[in-house]
């Protein structure tokens, strides 16, 4: 007959501790190859700082669809994330479905530059990432476009109904406002990743920028209406049409891999 | 680390902080200080070792779209103390050298002394003391590890908990910290957060309070008063200011999450 252990009165074993626990003390240094940092790749190999009035930053696949689809944009620089894979990544023109992040300028004379983040920047990156952009990119303001993450929103939500929610730094509240803005995030909800860390550090350097986020992922009409209000007071900003894109990018979005096995 | 805000607003007197641990306990209850008190912001500690998050006006009473980061410094000048809120987790594996980062800027910032809100996973527990919640501590001020303030405000020295078995000094997280990592400590207590923190901050010269208390994950509310009411009367002990009433602050009126879809009915 077996003999079972009573958890009550029997010391426990000496060691009774997750894996996660132990985590704590973990990676030794010495076993922990560490990556390059980004760094950026301009197009005409000539190292330099743009300083437009606006820089857009899209992170989630809806903004990266609506900014693909603005006509006439220039190439200008890559920032290279060490270690994420390119391949399959297209030769002769970025495309939507690239792993790669692209800087563009979108008028003519580069006021305003749009930066598509297509990679998935791991955490320990995120902090340098952010300065290696801005050392490269010293603009008026920030416009950041993300997708709500349903885990970090404490209220229900419904793929039948768009969302849009704005968080914006101190300098940019102090700003007189025309433009009608989207509804704060509500408070309790909260939004990480590398999108929250090109906020916390433009808050922070106390530069003027703003973060929409939106829902749901397939919805893009929202969110182009937005940028059109929020971007109406750049002369240049006029004739990118970001409505328009935001319909052409409607039904054009690809499918993924993973989607397809889903 | 660095410091972004008016230092010439910190209050050097003591600095407040959580500990990431079990039932986010030191979170909420620096939460539920400064939502109380009303302490204002002051400024913002940027650290490549914290995870980023923003979020609007955790504490209200109306949400006005102030952006809150990751890692927030808030004052009370009536106690003359600063307290740091942090609201996200650590990139994996950087406990220490974020224990490191925020002991160099806290000594670097001229801090007298730290007091670390913690709290420790209950089904670790060996002994029960009574029936009823215990606070327990570990001080760095002295070399007995008894402190004699906590001992009138009836709490327990951690050594009592029947957990810790290991001397005062954990030696293989000082090892750790001086790179060299051998065989894993065995006792849970030298593991967690806040004995990263403690450690750290003692090793340059700082008298650390750990204030502990046990817990388990789910509704935490309780935990986090618990562990306030414990710090506030610490603070207050002297002048018999110590809290009533906590104020919730806004944005724990969602913390589990969305009300139930009634439509289903």
């Amino acid at each position: 007959m077996a003999t079972h252990s009573d958890p009550l009165t029997e010391l426990p074993p000496p060691s009774r501790f997750d894996p996660e626990d132990l985590e704590l003390l973990s990676d030794d240094p010495s076993q922990v190859i560490p990556t390059p940092a980004p760094f950026v790749a301009w197009r005409n190999d000539e190292a330099k700082i743009l300083r437009p009035e606006l820089l857009l930053l899209g992170f989630s696949r809806p903004s990266c669809t609506l900014l693909h689809h603005i006509p006439g944009k220039k190439l200008l620089a890559s920032i290279v994330l060490p270690g994420i894979s390119m391949a399959g990544n297209s030769i002769a023109a970025p495309s939507p479905e690239d792993h790669c992040c692209c800087l563009y300028a979108l008028d003519g004379d580069c006021s305003i530059v749009a930066a598509l983040v297509q990679y998935r920047i791991p955490p320990e990156k995120y902090h340098e990432w952010v300065r290696v952009l801005f050392a490269a990119v010293n603009p008026d303001a920030i416009l950041a476009m993300e997708l709500l993450q349903a885990e970090n929103f404490r209220s229900r939500l419904s793929v039948d109904d768009p969302m849009l929610f704005t968080l914006e730094t101190d300098a940019m509240r102090a700003e007189k406002r025309e433009q009608q803005i989207p509804p704060f995030l509500p408070s309790g909800s909260l939004i990480d990743g590398p999108a929250a860390a090109v906020l916390s550090y433009c808050q922070m350097q106390s530069l003027r920028a703003r973060l929409l986020v939106s829902w749901p992922e397939r919805d893009v009409s929202c969110l182009g209406k937005s940028l059109q209000d929020l971007t109406s007071y750049l002369p240049g900003a006029r004739t990118l049409g970001f409505a328009q894109a935001s319909k052409a990018s409607v039904g054009k979005r690809g499918i993924s891999t993973y989607e397809l096995f889903m | 680390m660095e410091f972004c805000g008016d230092r010439a607003r910190l209050r050097r007197k003591a600095l407040v902080l959580p500990a990431l641990s079990i039932g986010n306990a030191g979170q909420l209850a620096v939460d539920l200080l400064i939502s109380t008190y009303g302490m204002p912001r002051v400024g913002f500690l940027d650290d490549p070792h914290v995870l980023p998050c923003v979020e609007n006006d955790p504490f209200g009473p109306e949400p006005r779209g102030e952006l809150a980061v990751a890692m927030e410094l808030y004052v009370d000048s009536a106690s003359d103390i600063t307290v740091l809120q942090q609201r996200s987790p650590l990139v994996k594996g950087s406990t220490l050298k974020f224990a490191e980062n925020l002991a160099d800027w806290a000594k670097s910032e001229g801090f007298e002394n730290v007091v670390v809100l913690s709290g420790l996973d209950s089904g670790k527990r060996h002994l029960l003391h009574n029936a009823g919640p215990q606070v327990y501590y570990q001080t760095s001020a002295s070399e007995d590890g008894k402190d004699e303030l906590c001992e009138r405000l009836g709490w327990l020295d951690v050594k009592q908990s029947g957990q810790h078995t290991e001397p005062f000094e954990f030696s293989v997280l000082r090892d750790a910290m001086d790179g060299r990592f051998g065989e894993h400590d065995q006792d849970y207590l030298s593991r967690l957060p806040v004995t990263a923190l403690f450690t750290s901050f003692k090793k340059r010269g700082l008298k650390v309070l750990s204030v502990l208390c046990y817990c388990a994950e789910g509704d935490n509310i309780p935990d986090a008063t618990f562990l306030a009411s414990a710090c506030d009367r610490f603070f207050h002990s002297c002048n018999g200011k110590e809290c009533k009433n906590w104020r919730i602050p806004l944005s724990w009126s969602t913390v589990y999450g969305a009300p139930p879809d009634l439509s289903i009915y």
